[in-house]
């Protein structure tokens, strides 16, 4: 069940802004773990960088937005998200099906 | 139901400035009552009494002329694909957003009911990022600050 039934997934989350790159970097890597202890595979990530943000979010102005694109069994879908929801450095995440 | 309602104002401005008009007052009943009967007998007369009320008191054409002048685009999205809506496609969505971030209504696009549910969807979606605002209010503070 879990290694043949794999979905696609999209992965945005946005970063407060005062992290340096290492920390940016850091973070990244941790999700990426957590989604290959997870079952996933195939990890492309997309950093589209500081962006101004269309309302402030926890009085930040800015956010740095990061993208991944992967395949995952989905029941690690919930980890995944527990590792987003439990870091203070971000402020949204939208993890998103991507069937074609 | 429209000719029910018109005699009994009638009736009651007349009892009530004076008490000659009485007579007028007396035969109006009478119709009342015939038209009743005609309506039950055949439903056709009655459409056609409802119809001719409608003339009377209607006095719109004049909007829909304008509507019809004015040269507006009819569709806001006449060029999307399904495929491109997307939360990340900012530039297109907030095609479909007004100057206060609402979104169009349908009747504004005029875009299919599947777009405009993937539209209404994905514009969400990107809210929820920060992508796309809200209100217009949050971009105004957002552009104070910086």
């Amino acid at each position: 069940m879990d290694g043949a039934n794999v979905r696609q997934y999209e992965l945005v989350y946005v970063l407060q802004p005062q992290l340096d790159e290492n920390g940016v970097n850091s973070f990244d890597g941790r999700v990426c773990d957590v989604i290959t202890t997870q079952g996933g595979s195939d990890i492309a990530t997309e950093v589209w960088g500081k962006r101004t943000l269309a309302y402030p979010i926890n009085r930040f102005y800015e956010g740095i937005y990061i993208l991944h694109r992967f395949q995952m069994p989905p029941a690690g879908a919930d980890e995944v998200e527990r590792t987003l929801r439990f870091s203070e450095d971000v402020l949204r995440y939208l993890l998103m099906r991507k069937d074609d | 139901m429209s000719e029910q309602t018109n005699p009994t104002p009638g009736q009651e401005e007349d009892v009530d400035v004076v008490a000659e008009v009485t007579p007028v007052a007396a035969t109006k009943p009478p119709v009342y009552i015939e038209d009743i009967t005609d309506t039950d007998e055949p439903e056709d007369e009655g459409y056609e009494d409802e119809a001719e009320d409608d003339e009377e008191g209607f006095r719109a054409p004049e909007q829909y002329v304008e509507r019809e002048g004015s040269g507006r685009p009819r569709r806001i999205g006449s060029d999307v694909r399904y495929d491109e809506i997307d939360y990340k496609n900012i530039g297109l969505l907030s095609r479909f957003l007004d100057r206060r971030g609402r979104i169009l209504s349908r009747r504004k696009t005029r875009v299919s009911a599947k777009v405009q549910r993937k539209i209404v969807r994905e514009i969400k979606r990107a809210r929820h990022l920060a992508l796309l605002p809200y209100t217009a209010d949050q971009t105004r503070i957002v552009r104070k600050r910086r």
